[in-house]
């Protein structure tokens, strides 16, 4: 088995992907260019030499084209990964995404199906308020869009895989700090958790989350970056005799609602944490959720752990006192025993 | 800015105090200084001073146990003041890193949320404490396993250990504990036939004797005592200070046989500084100065306060400052620090008719010295039979670090001192 980062693990899965089925092909900004990055973040690194620009394909700098042309081509029976060089960008694409993409099956009485997958990295990384939002909640609150979000290398390549082959559009969350990008691309203060990835052809199917750490005093559930930030709580509150069981959502929409509900049934305690705005980010339908089905198990009142309800600071400073932090997530549980 | 109102570590011993009642309101403006609270520690009740000035915010209620440390209330600037206000029994105590970090917080103005003030934010969890008195507050996870077990929410009363006081699952289930080791359900025997014996009354222990009580437990089970008993003659020391009371008729202080022994044994464990320590299970601290506990009965309670530097001080000092903590003890008046840093103790029940008995160590001391009544018997003395006085000494000492020798000579010391009052000259 190959140790591979998450940019190594996702260009894997395009390869292999693009290998397999011919209709598979990405577009996007700068994804392909000769002397690139390989987009923004080095997914698609090398990948124009390997299927050429055809399949790789660069476009002017309009994100409603590039979801509209992506929109269309899926409707037409082609398997497009789009591109989004920052999640933010996902608001210049709302209409196709929104209106047409998550409508089309259902308003199509099912003879249409759009097999869309639009990859878009989130997270703050001193880029500043236009291009560090984490934006997951705008579109888990869109029915007919599936939302998924890798924090590792082998569900970011079986993740990825299972986006491509789903009938209906897909959001794939990525975490800036996550890459673990190499040369120019390096993020500063990236955690790249390196994993392993087989070699073959797997799948992650979209709607499962995953245990991360057993506990059995808190359940804490967190994706992407936050997921680490969790866990690296779960030690410090582990010093402190208190044991946190870390879910991995993996998926946001569907939600893996009875893994959390039977950590919840046993801890009795649920945090969520998330770098989203705290009002009305996703963790807020995971926290209403359990309230309705996990009620009678709670020992304690549900608490978030989210950025405050203000735009992603520039200011270093201030942007580290915006993303929740590990200290944030070991004071809220210790408050809630 | 807010100043916070931590509960002050007042007891050496407790982890908890009570929180007896606020002497201001809710709202009331508070100068520096001024007394704000009082609170009961495991030997008196105390009164504790403003930090600051502002509006007064209170956390939490009179009544409550809290740990020390912890916020419980605030004075803010403003009347309609919105700074949040966390849940009561939250600790601000923590690594200078957290401090740091909330110093960070409040200086970009973001409250507990992460929510800028006054705008979403706080959602204050203190608005939740307006207005429960009296409701009691049951997790539904607590509230599942009461139903399951049969239980009734009638049972509970006051507030549970969970966040905001509620009672969660595992007060639920020590509940449960509790009413399982009681061994009449084990019996076979019909109801009807047990008769419950009549009470005189229902004794609530109160936070200083539940502190002996715990204290009592913490010193046998954790501590390893030897008793060593001697009998010495003290006819010469009666003599002497009934010669001191006839000379000295209107003195201030009358002297008691206390404060001989207060005099004779701080001089003695100056000697034996093995006996004038503290244990800790892993440092030994012997000491060179003397805080000699006295353990005092007020008529209600047992207290200990101490005497500082007793070695140093002349037979009429130790007597004045008996005299003056014995009074204070029985008005209940004395203050946390004279409870504290106690090397030795010294417990006399001569005055109640006992003599003989094993006194208990108050670890982290390593010993301390009873003293029974002084009678008088026939006794040989210097080859005759005569009446003498005669009093026991009863030292009990911890075991892990003080043998029985060295405990032979230091009541030996005390012994040839009592026996012998001139040397106490030397």
């Amino acid at each position: 088995m190959a140790m591979m980062t998450i940019a190594e693990a996702l260009r894997q899965a395009i390869r292999e992907e693009m290998q397999r089925d011919e209709r598979v092909f990405c577009i996007g900004e700068d994804i392909g260019i000769p002397g690139g990055f390989g987009g923004a973040f080095t997914v698609t690194l090398g990948l124009s030499d390997e299927f050429g620009h055809e399949r790789i394909l660069d476009t002017p700098i309009s994100e409603a084209a590039i979801a509209g042309i992506a929109l269309g081509a899926a409707i037409a029976g082609m398997r497009p990964i789009a591109d989004v060089q920052y999640a933010d960008f996902l608001f210049n694409m709302m209409d196709q995404l929104v209106n047409e993409a998550a409508k089309m099956r259902y308003m199509s009485g099912g003879t249409l199906s759009v097999p869309m997958v639009m990859r878009a990295p989130v997270g703050a990384t001193a880029r500043g308020a236009q291009h560090a939002q984490s934006v997951e909640a705008f579109f888990t609150h869109v029915p007919g869009l599936k939302v998924v979000c890798p924090a590792t290398a082998y569900d970011a390549k079986g993740l990825l895989k299972s986006a491509v082959r789903d009938e209906n559009p897909v959001l794939v969350f990525e975490h800036k700090l996550l890459y673990g990008s190499k040369g120019p691309r390096t993020e500063k203060g990236s955690i790249s958790p390196v994993g392993e990835v087989p070699e073959d052809d797997y799948t992650v199917p979209i709607g499962k989350g995953v245990v991360r750490r057993k506990g059995k005093d808190v359940t804490i559930v967190a994706n992407l970056l936050m997921l680490y930030r969790s866990l690296a709580a779960a030690e410090e509150l582990s010093r402190k005799g208190v044991e946190a069981e870390v879910i991995d959502p993996r998926s946001l929409v569907p939600l893996d609602e009875d893994l959390i509900l039977e950590s919840v049934k046993k801890t009795g305690r649920l945090l969520i944490v998330e770098e989203d705005n705290l009002s009305g980010g996703w963790g807020a339908e995971v926290a209403a959720r359990m309230a309705d089905s996990g009620f009678f198990w709670l020992d304690a009142p549900i608490k978030r752990v989210a950025a405050p309800d203000v735009p992603p600071p520039f200011s270093p400073l201030l942007e580290r006192e915006y993303v929740p932090s590990e200290t944030k997530i070991v004071e809220t549980v210790l408050s809630m025993l | 800015m807010a100043v916070d109102i931590l509960m002050p570590p007042l007891s050496q011993t407790m982890d908890t105090l009570v929180l007896v009642a606020w002497l201001k309101k809710e709202g009331d403006r508070v100068a520096k200084g001024e007394p704000l609270f009082t609170v009961e520690t495991d030997k008196a009740t105390l009164e504790v001073e403003a930090p600051g000035e502002g509006i007064l915010r209170v956390l939490a209620s009179p009544g409550e146990e809290i740990k020390a440390g912890v916020l419980i209330g605030r004075l803010v600037a403003e009347k309609d003041d919105t700074t949040f206000l966390p849940s009561v029994g939250k600790s601000v105590q923590g690594e200078e890193q957290d401090k740091s970090r909330q110093a960070e917080k409040q200086e970009i103005g973001l409250g507990e949320y992460g929510c800028l003030e006054g705008e979403n934010g706080g959602k204050p969890p203190a608005a939740w404490e307006a207005g429960r008195e009296g409701r009691v507050f049951i997790s539904p996870r607590a509230r599942r396993l009461m139903t399951q077990e049969g239980l009734s929410p009638d049972m509970l009363r006051g507030r549970g250990s969970g966040p905001l006081g509620a009672f969660i699952e595992r007060d639920v289930l020590a509940m449960i504990q509790r009413s399982s080791t009681q061994p009449a359900t084990k019996l076979n025997v019909p109801p009807a036939e047990i008769t419950k014996p009549s009470y005189a009354q229902q004794v609530k222990l109160d936070l200083s004797r539940r502190t002996v009580a715990r204290r009592m437990l913490e010193s046998h089970t954790s501590v390893p005592p030897v008793t060593y008993t001697r009998e010495v003659d003290v006819t010469a020391l009666v003599q002497l200070r009934q010669a001191v009371l006839r000379r000295l008729p209107s003195w201030e202080t009358r002297l008691t046989y206390t404060d001989f022994l207060i005099f004779t044994v701080s001089r003695a464990l100056v000697k034996h500084p093995y006996l004038n320590a503290t244990f800790d299970e892993e440092t030994f601290l012997q000491y060179t100065q003397v805080n000699m506990a006295l353990a005092i009965d007020t008529g209600h309670e047992l207290v200990a306060p101490v005497i500082p530097g007793a070695e140093k001080k002349r037979l009429a000092e130790l007597a004045n400052a008996r005299a003056d903590l014995v009074e204070r003890a029985r008005r209940g008046e004395l203050e946390a620090h004279e409870l504290k840093g106690a090397t030795f103790t010294l417990t006399n029940l001569g005055a109640l008719g006992i003599d003989h008995f094993t006194p208990m160590i108050t670890p982290p001391q390593v010993a301390v010295l009873g003293v029974g009544r002084i009678r008088q018997i026939a006794a040989v003395f210097q080859g005759e039979i005569q009446i003498r006085n005669v009093m026991n000494l009863l030292l009990t000492c911890d075991h892990r670090v003080i043998d029985g020798a060295p405990a032979a000579r230091f009541l030996d010391c005390v012994a040839q001192l009592l026996e012998s009052p001139e040397l106490m000259m030397l």
